[in-house]
Order: structure tokens, then sequence, then C-alpha cells
């Protein structure tokens, strides 16, 4: 009976022991998640160039994921090629008639340029916030979720890549590097609903208006359009006006096309206007990209 | 028999990760086709931990998801803790699952959909607590989990005849 009493209070005292101990260490899973998030968010945010570790296994990765993705582009291709087949006639009528000014263009823009780089050598400025250099890169994938939007391009440090830069699409603006390895790079979309995301600075140039300046400040899903915001006056902006980098910030050149102007609108308080612009480029078919550099004060 | 299954056990870790990547592979062109309106996410590494959990230790399942989910957040995201968390709990989930119910193909049918919503659901839950994305919880449900459930409900329904010859021979049937 003593000996049945006994064995009793001990297994009591074991689920006791076993149920504290299993809230401690849910307490220590817990506080080693928030701390891994917040560090690797830390250290993503950062200026530099990612811990080596990190840097190692994602260029690995994006080598194994880069020799998948060439099946994967094919198919994409033969898809693309359909239904690049059906628009053919219609494109051909319509760059017909674009092809009659472009002769005149071409030898007006080389007038232009040989104009513009004796002005530039009497001022003896050798490089504008115009002047940049571009790295062409293939997309080896996307990050499978809706949320985080970033790209993984097959250009790194070596090819002179640096974080912040500003990344083109086929015809426009779409995003920025975030995270350089030394072979790979990840670029965040301005789709991006990451809060962190860079604001790019922007200028809208009505007709015969002064230019007008900005900084992009998100993304709407439901106008599935970038949204301008602090801008110095709304004065002749209106639907269809095109929208370009000022490369007033420190990354970003002057003159990328980002978009055009969709509508202007009232903020919520009322008080500003904010301006939405619909982007050039698809944010969604990406392929190649351009990242560009600028050339001067980039370093700054 | 038995030294099929020690291969297997070394080969797996390295087929899921290869899974992981054709995953969002798949998950892009459906992108493009549907024109970013919906996400069909294919969950073939997920289906690849179901099957090895049927197989394999507990320790070692949770270990494997620990890494791959550390190699997914690495790679996707540079955001370490996302998946990490996310896929253990999950494979967590198939053991005491199928500590009661046996792995038939109507049951892992049925319990595919309660794995892929804890999956998904989690790592949303975890970027919004973190502040990393705007929550923005009925379009995830509508344009993200509605049809990525879709979709891999007809998947497994499609490779339903060599999972029900694989997990025949695991020590659960």
């Amino acid at each position: 009976m003593l000996d049945y009493l006994g064995t009793r209070t001990w297994g009591g005292n074991v689920k006791k022991f076993n149920s504290s101990k299993k809230i401690i260490i849910a307490i220590v899973l817990a506080i080693i998640i928030i701390l891994l998030v917040s560090l690797s968010v830390m250290q993503r945010d950062n200026e530099d160039s990612s811990g080596p570790v990190q840097s190692v296994i994602s260029d690995l990765v994006a080598t194994v994921d880069q020799g998948l993705s060439y099946p994967v582009r094919a198919i994409e291709r033969s898809i693309q090629s359909v239904s690049n087949l059906l628009g053919t006639y219609e494109e051909n009528g319509q760059l017909k008639k674009r092809l009659d000014s472009y002769a005149s263009m071409q030898s007006e823009n080389e007038i232009l340029q040989k104009e513009n780089k004796e002005l530039r050598d009497q001022l003896e400025l050798q490089a504008t916030l115009t002047t940049n250099e571009k790295i062409v890169a293939n997309v080896i994938t996307r990050s499978p979720d809706d949320w985080q939007d970033i790209l993984i391009i097959d250009r790194g440090q070596r090819d002179g890549i640096e974080v912040n830069m500003p990344v083109m699409g086929s015809s426009g603006l779409i995003g920025r590097v975030i995270v350089v390895n030394d072979t790979s790079a990840k670029v965040e979309l301005l789709t991006s609903t990451n809060q962190n995301s860079n604001h790019f600075p922007v200028m809208i140039t009505p007709d015969g208006e002064e230019s007008v300046f900005g900084l992009m400040a998100s993304y709407s899903e439901e106008e599935s359009a970038l949204v301008v915001k602090q801008l110095t006056s709304v004065k002749g902006v209106k639907k269809g006006d095109k929208v370009l980098t000022s490369g007033l910030g420190t990354s970003s050149p002057k003159g990328l096309m980002v978009g055009t102007v969709s509508k202007v609108e009232p903020t919520s308080f009322g008080l500003e206007q904010e301006v939405y612009v619909s982007p050039a480029s698809s944010l969604y078919d990406i392929s190649v990209v351009t990242v560009v550099k600028r050339v001067v004060g980039s370093g700054e | 028999m038995q030294k099929k299954r020690e291969v297997m056990k070394v080969l797996l870790p390295l087929l899921v990760l290869l899974a992981m990547l054709m995953d969002s592979q798949i998950s892009n062109i459906l992108r493009l086709l549907t024109g970013g309106e919906l996400f069909f996410i294919s969950h073939f590494m997920l289906l690849g931990l179901i099957m090895g959990s049927l197989f394999y230790s507990k320790t070692y399942m949770v270990i494997t998801s620990i890494i791959l989910g550390l190699l997914f957040d690495t790679y996707y995201y540079s955001i370490l803790g996302i998946n990490t968390v996310s896929l253990p709990l999950t494979v967590l989930l198939v053991y005491l699952v199928f500590d009661y119910i046996e792995p038939t193909i109507p049951t892992l049918l049925l319990s595919l959909v309660i794995f892929i919503t804890i999956m998904d659901g989690s790592a949303y839950f975890i970027q919004v607590i973190f502040n990393l994305i705007e929550g923005n919880l009925l379009g995830f449900v509508s344009t993200q989990l509605g049809p990525t459930l879709l979709m891999n409900m007809t998947i497994f329904i499609l490779l339903a005849y060599p999972i029900k010859k694989i997990s025949e021979k695991s020590n659960r049937g």
C-alpha cells in the first residue's frame, strides 16, 4: 500500500516536471526564432554584402537552380512564341508606320549626341546624372509565393553588382538589388509590400510645364499601379504623362523609364495629392533584367 | 529491401531539395499564365517530406526539414526563420496525424489539405507578425491558398497510383 502510494506521488512529480520542461523548451525555441528572424532581417537590410555562409549557400543553390531553369525557360519560350505568332500581323502593321520616321530620327539622334558630347567637352563635364553602366543578367527564379516578390539573377559581386542598384525589365524600372552574393544576387520588385523597400525619387514632366518631383511610396494592388507621394506640385500633370527617375537620390541615375501616369488623386487625408503610375514593364513576365549602375556619385 | 531504404535515406533530402527548386519554377510558369492574378504553388517538396515521414524516424525527418527550411530561406528571402519554422512544424503534424490514422490514398488526400494550409498559413503569419509584409488575409486565402489547394489535390490524384505503391511498403500500413 505504502509502496503504491509512493509510486503514485513519484509519477505525479514526473508529470509536473515534464510539463514545465515543455514550456521552457517552447520559450527557448520562440526566443531562438525571434532572434534568427530579427538578426537576418537586420543583416539583409544592411548595405554591405551578405554573410559568407549565406552567400556560399545561395550561390551553390543558384547554380543547381540554373541547370533546372534551362528546360523551364525553353517551355516558357515556346508558350510565348505561340502568343507572339498570333500578334505578329497586327504588330507588323504598327511597326511599318513607325519605321518611316525611324531613319530621320536616328540621324537626328546622332547629331544631337555629337553636339551633346562637344558641349560637355567644352564644359569639362565628364559624367552627368544620366550617365550609367548597364549589366545584363538572366533571371534564374522567383520566390514561389506572392508576398516577398524577390527575383534571383545570375550575376553578382564578380560582375560589379552592388546593393541598391536599380533594375530594369524589358521597358522600365522593376526593382532594386537587395542582396549581392559572389555570383548571384537578389532583386526586390517594386510590387513588394516590404516596408523597408527603396523609395525611388521620380519626376514627371508635363507638356509645357516645369518638372514635378516626387517619391515612389508603394504599390497599390487594386489599381495595379505604383503610388508616387510627396510631390512638389501636381500642376499640369495628367493621364499619360511619362514618369522617369530623377536621379536626386544617391543610387539611381536620371532618366530611367518608370511608367505613365494613370490618375491623380488626393490622399486619404485630403491635404496632399498622389499620382498613380502604371509601370512600363511587366512585373510578372520577366526573364532578362538590366542592372543599372550610376556613374556619378554612386559611392556616396 | 533494407539496403534500398538506407540508400533512399541519404537521397531523400537531395530529392526534396530538387523538388523545392522545381516547385518555384513550376509556380513561376503558372504565374505567367494567369498574369499574376492567381498563385498556383506546387508542393512537391511537402509531398516528398510526407512520403519520407512514412518511412523514417521523427528525429531524422525533423532535422532534414529544418535544414531544408534554412536553405529555402537563405536562397529565396535571405531572411532565416520563415520556412525554418513552418516546415518542421508541418512534419511534426504529419507524425501526429499518422499516429492515429492509417495512411491510405483518401486519408492522405484529406490530410494534405491540412498540411498545406498549416505550412503556407504559418509561413504567412510569421511574415505578418515580424512586419515583413503587409498582411491581407482575405487576399492570401482567395488568391493563393485556394488555387494552391486545388492544384495540389489534382496533382495528388494524378499521382495516386505511385503514391499508393510507395505507402503500402511503409511500416505504418
